[in-house]
């Protein structure tokens, strides 16, 4: 189904939002991704990947309290929906087949 | 604050962004930016807060609502498919705007087309703005101003002596008419005796096509010469070097030196031939002049100043300089002053003598542009109307956009389109018709007035910015009172309160025909005026009288042989010889006379000399006293006054009193008579007749005998019985040329004479006519378009009426009289309006119509008439329709 396939990136985001909860906003998950991925993102970057993501249904959002330290503008806080969980389990069990279906002569180092 | 992230990149941010990712974005950005600004410090912060703005400027983020051009080119042209399809829609209506609209802007062109051209009047020199005519100021013995345009011979050669301010100075001098022919003697033609000096191309830009323009005028005897002059003379040979003779004497011969091209018809000055002025130094009276002459009326004199001098200032150091040099008394001051060239048009009508040929009047230069731009005005006005009153119709569509989310700019700007457009329709169609009319328009204005966009772009650029601008006026109403409509009212079907739209259209109506009616008011005052000129008693019969002209002495000393020759001729009743014409009035002489016994009081009077035939060819009544009589030799000094000349020497009856002339003035100074005074008796008195136009009133004047010493006898007069007139024509040219075989037989009707002297208010006034009829033609489309939309509306109301019970006429009565209440406003404020106009017109008569109130009441009946056929046509309609048709349709 075209869709519903997951770019790298987006995938990553996506786990993301799952990693952090209920705390998953824009740039708390600017800096998860860049923790464990260990490399840096713009956040603009981040933004479009949840706006596509939220448009494909992957995810919902909601607005949240208003801060100081955001110059009184309010969060949006983006939650799994179970479409995008289905997305990330189809993606993992993908991967897994794949990974079973790989000879174990190549995983030990064998190979040409 | 100093931790804020660029303001220039926060509003760049806003500026693109969608409201609907802004917040989270803001708040996001802002919160990173306040982390890293305690931790890399404010200017990187600030380069990331920045970099990650610009790298956000995607398409996903970017304001949905944002007008990219593809989307207008889209609207624009879902607009125009909507005007076309409305147009068709209501194709009667559009069809009234578009014709009304052509029609008044066709007009308007053409008016501006006349006006243009008027104000470019001498405007085809490079330095027009610095070349000035020299007047003089003079106040004669009556204490009347006068304003010569012809100056003392030094003007012009001590200004550029004296003065640094003056560049360049040019003088002409104009002996009158004379013929002037080839060497073969066969092609020949009048024209002015005129002598300009070769400064003339120095100081005006007349293009010269062949010869040279530093040397063309220098030579004595030399002359240059118009295309049109050279081609009547020469053909199609080159006229340069060739000779061209005058009768003026074996002296006045000239080489043709250059060909001008033809003097534009916008220029004040008209010639055909100008003769080098040096050719005068041969002629022996030219050094009572040369050097010594400061205060003469002979010399028109035009000057060309620096840019920028002080001309009130160089008046004055003239002025001074002049009266250094002259011996007058004190109370003779010269007053000379500067009139610019391109004032000379408009401004000269106090200004004898000079060049002018055609002077035109500034007044109404503003009239027409007025009557132009209210022609445009009503029709836009219609415009304007229709497009409000047909809103309701429209009201569902403006409602459906609006609901789809249209902003009301767009609304506007959609209305402002379709209105552009009807009016770049109309416009195309106004050219077209402009061009189909100039040929009449020119042969009635007699000029030569072209729709020339190549080397005209300010017509160019002006119409289109004259459509655009009536467009958007016109549109701007409609749009902003469309666009204004409330969406859930009218797609509830909620009608509109239109209140205020309606009255306005009624206030445009009533400004329409306030228009229209000032406009038929002035026509008829003007018809009328002109039919009281043709018809007044001038105190002499215009009627059958041929003028023949005298141009050589041959035919002046052979007069009597030619006088009885054509009263031999059995179509001819009567023969007189005179020194002028009555009703020909250019030129006449003028004398200082008094009684001899009360000599030292001067008066001025108007002078002819004429026949014992001249009171009965004429036809003018002798009240007291007797004719002249050919055979009383005595009567070669006898007088017949007029009755104002009666008045003004206390004359009451002719009884041989003697007058005194002393000094005749031509046109020019006045200057003492040649054989000293000339001692006359009065032998009668005639009845005021108009010897000249009726804008003036009589004066007084003198009838002397023919050969007298004042003036000489210039025409022959025969009262023809206008049987056989090309046979009686014949013969006359025939008896003349036996006396004189070289002149030319030059004849006029006196009739048709007289009437070119109100040709130029005749001309305005069936302008004004045409315009008139445009205007209330453009008023009654609008009205008939209004009617019959009003008549739709009332459907049901007349079918319920009419189901009641109403008569046809009681209904046709209710739709008719909204609009003749209008009129009827429209006459009221037209009335004074046009009183006060029509009175200031007639005040350039001094015999006039005087105003009463039938042709106003006229002027008002005619258009209440027009307007109520134009209403009740469709009035009649509505009524006459079934009640059952229509108050079937729910």
């Amino acid at each position: 189904m075209k869709g519903t396939s997951l770019g790298e990136f987006e995938e990553i985001v996506l786990l993301t939002v799952g990693v952090l909860y209920d705390e998953a906003y824009g740039l708390s998950i600017k800096k998860e991704v860049e923790e464990r991925a260990r490399r840096k993102v713009n956040l603009s970057a981040i933004h479009a990947a949840l706006y596509r993501l939220e448009e494909k249904g992957f995810l919902k959002s909601r607005m949240g309290e208003a801060t100081k330290a955001r110059g009184g503008k309010r969060k949006k806080y983006f939650n799994l929906t179970s479409f995008g969980i289905q997305a990330l389990e189809q993606a993992n069990s993908l991967r897994q087949n794949l990974w079973s279906a790989i000879p174990e002569i190549v995983l030990k180092g064998g190979g040409s | 604050m100093k931790n804020q992230p660029p303001l220039m990149m926060q509003k760049f941010l806003r500026s693109f962004c969608d409201e609907e990712y802004l917040e989270e974005i803001e708040g996001d950005l802002y919160e990173e930016f306040l982390e890293n600004f305690h931790v890399l410090g404010k200017r990187k912060a600030g380069l990331i807060y920045s970099w990650t703005v610009i790298r956000s400027f995607r398409p996903y983020l970017i304001k949905k609502t944002n007008p990219i051009p593809k989307n207008n080119i889209d609207m624009i042209r879902n607009y125009l498919i909507i005007a076309y399809r409305n147009f068709l829609r209501h194709k009667g209506y559009a069809t009234i705007n578009l014709v009304g609209l052509s029609f008044g802007m066709a007009c308007s062109l053409l008016i501006s087309l006349y006006l243009l051209d008027e104000l470019r009047f001498d405007s085809q020199h490079e330095k027009s703005d610095q070349i000035y005519r020299v007047i003089d100021k003079k106040i004669t013995d009556n204490g009347e101003e006068r304003h010569l345009a012809e100056v003392g011979f030094n003007i012009s050669g001590e200004t550029i002596r004296n003065f640094a301010e003056v560049e360049n100075a040019v003088k002409f001098v104009n002996f009158g008419r004379s013929k002037v022919m080839e060497e073969s003697e066969e092609n020949s033609s009048y024209q002015a005796f005129s002598f300009a000096e070769q400064s003339f191309f120095d100081v005006f830009d007349f293009p010269l096509l062949k010869g040279d323009r530093n040397t063309a005028l220098v030579e004595p005897r030399s002359a240059v010469i118009t295309e049109d002059l050279a081609r009547l003379l020469f053909g199609d040979e080159d006229p340069m070097g060739k000779l061209v003779l005058t009768d003026r004497g074996e002296e006045m011969q000239f080489k043709i030196t250059g060909v001008l091209a033809n003097i534009p018809k916008n220029s004040h000055l008209q010639f055909q031939i100008l003769y080098s002025f040096n050719t005068l130094k041969a002629l022996p009276m030219y050094e009572r002049f040369e050097g010594k002459d400061w205060s003469s009326n002979n010399f028109l004199t035009y000057l060309q100043v620096k840019k920028g001098i002080n001309i009130p200032q160089l008046q004055d150091k003239l002025n001074t300089l002049v009266a250094q040099n002259t011996d007058t008394e004190e109370n003779l001051k010269p007053d000379l002053y500067f009139q610019p060239l391109k004032k000379i048009h408009f401004y000269s009508s106090h200004i004898e003598m000079g060049m002018n040929e055609s002077p035109g009047n500034i007044w109404y230069i503003y009239i027409f542009s007025g009557i132009g731009l209210f022609l445009i005005l009503i029709a836009s006005i219609n415009y304007m109307n229709m497009a409000t009153a047909k809103s309701a119709g429209r009201a569902r569509e403006i409602g459906v956009r609006k609901v789809v989310g249209a902003a009301r700019m767009g609304l506007i700007g959609q209305f402002i389109t379709e209105s552009l457009l009807t009016t770049f329709i109309a416009l195309t169609l106004a050219l077209g018709l402009v061009q189909l009319l100039l040929p009449f328009a020119n042969s009635f204005t007699q000029k030569a007035l072209a729709l020339n966009f190549s080397t005209d772009p300010i017509i160019l650029t002006g119409i289109f910015g004259v459509a655009i601008l009536i467009g958007i006026i016109s549109g701007l109403y409609p749009a902003f009172y469309l666009s204004s409509f409330h969406p859930v009212q009218v797609l509830k079907g909620i009608k509109i309160n239109a209140g205020r739209a309606v009255n306005l259209r009624r206030a445009l109506v009533v400004f329409q025909f306030t228009i229209s009616i000032v406009m038929i008011v002035a026509t008829l005052v003007a018809i009328k005026q002109m039919n009281y000129i043709q018809q007044k008693p001038l105190g002499f019969n215009k009627e059958h009288l041929l003028i023949v002209d005298i141009n050589t002495g041959n035919v002046r000393g052979g007069y009597e042989t030619i006088k009885n020759g054509y009263l031999g001729l059995a179509t001819v009743k009567n023969v007189s010889v005179s020194s002028r014409i009555p009703g020909e009035w250019k030129n006449l002489a003028r004398v200082k006379a008094a009684m001899a016994n009360e000599s030292g009081n001067h008066r001025e009077l108007y002078f002819i000399g004429a026949d014992a035939n001249f009171l009965t060819t004429f036809e003018v009544e002798l009240l007291q006293g007797r004719n002249f009589n050919e055979a009383n030799n005595s009567d070669s000094v006898s007088l017949i006054i007029n009755e104002s000349a009666a008045k003004l020497l206390g004359v009451v009856h002719p009884d041989q009193q003697e007058v005194i002339i002393s000094a005749v003035n031509y046109g020019g100074s006045e200057q003492p008579l040649q054989h000293g005074d000339f001692k006359t008796r009065i032998i009668g008195i005639v009845k005021d007749f108009h010897f000249q136009s009726l804008h003036e009133e009589v004066k007084p004047m003198i009838i002397a005998y023919h050969n007298n010493p004042v003036h000489r006898i210039d025409y022959f007069s025969a009262k023809i019985t206008g049987d056989n007139i090309t046979q009686t024509l014949a013969s006359m040219e025939e008896i003349l040329h036996k006396v004189d075989p070289g002149h030319l037989f030059e004849y006029h009707f006196l009739d048709e004479q007289m009437a070119l002297f109100y040709e130029a208010d005749l001309r305005r006034g069936k302008l004004f006519a045409v315009a008139a009829f445009t205007a209330i033609f453009i008023a009654c489309l609008g009205l008939f378009a209004l009617a019959s939309f009003s008549a739709e509306q009332k459907m049901k109301e007349v079918g319920i009426r009419k189901v009641m019970g109403a008569t046809v006429n009681q209904i046709t009565l209710l739709l008719t009289r909204e609009f003749a209440i209008l009129v009827g406003i429209a006459f009221l404020i037209a009335t004074p309006l046009s009183w006060f106009l029509m009175d200031w017109w007639l005040s350039s008569f001094a015999y006039k119509i005087s105003l009463n109130l039938f042709i106003f009441l006229l002027g008002g009946i005619i258009t209440l008439t027009i307007a109520i056929a134009t209403v009740s046509f469709q009035s009649i309609k509505a009524a006459y329709l079934n009640p059952v048709e229509t108050l079937r349709i729910e």
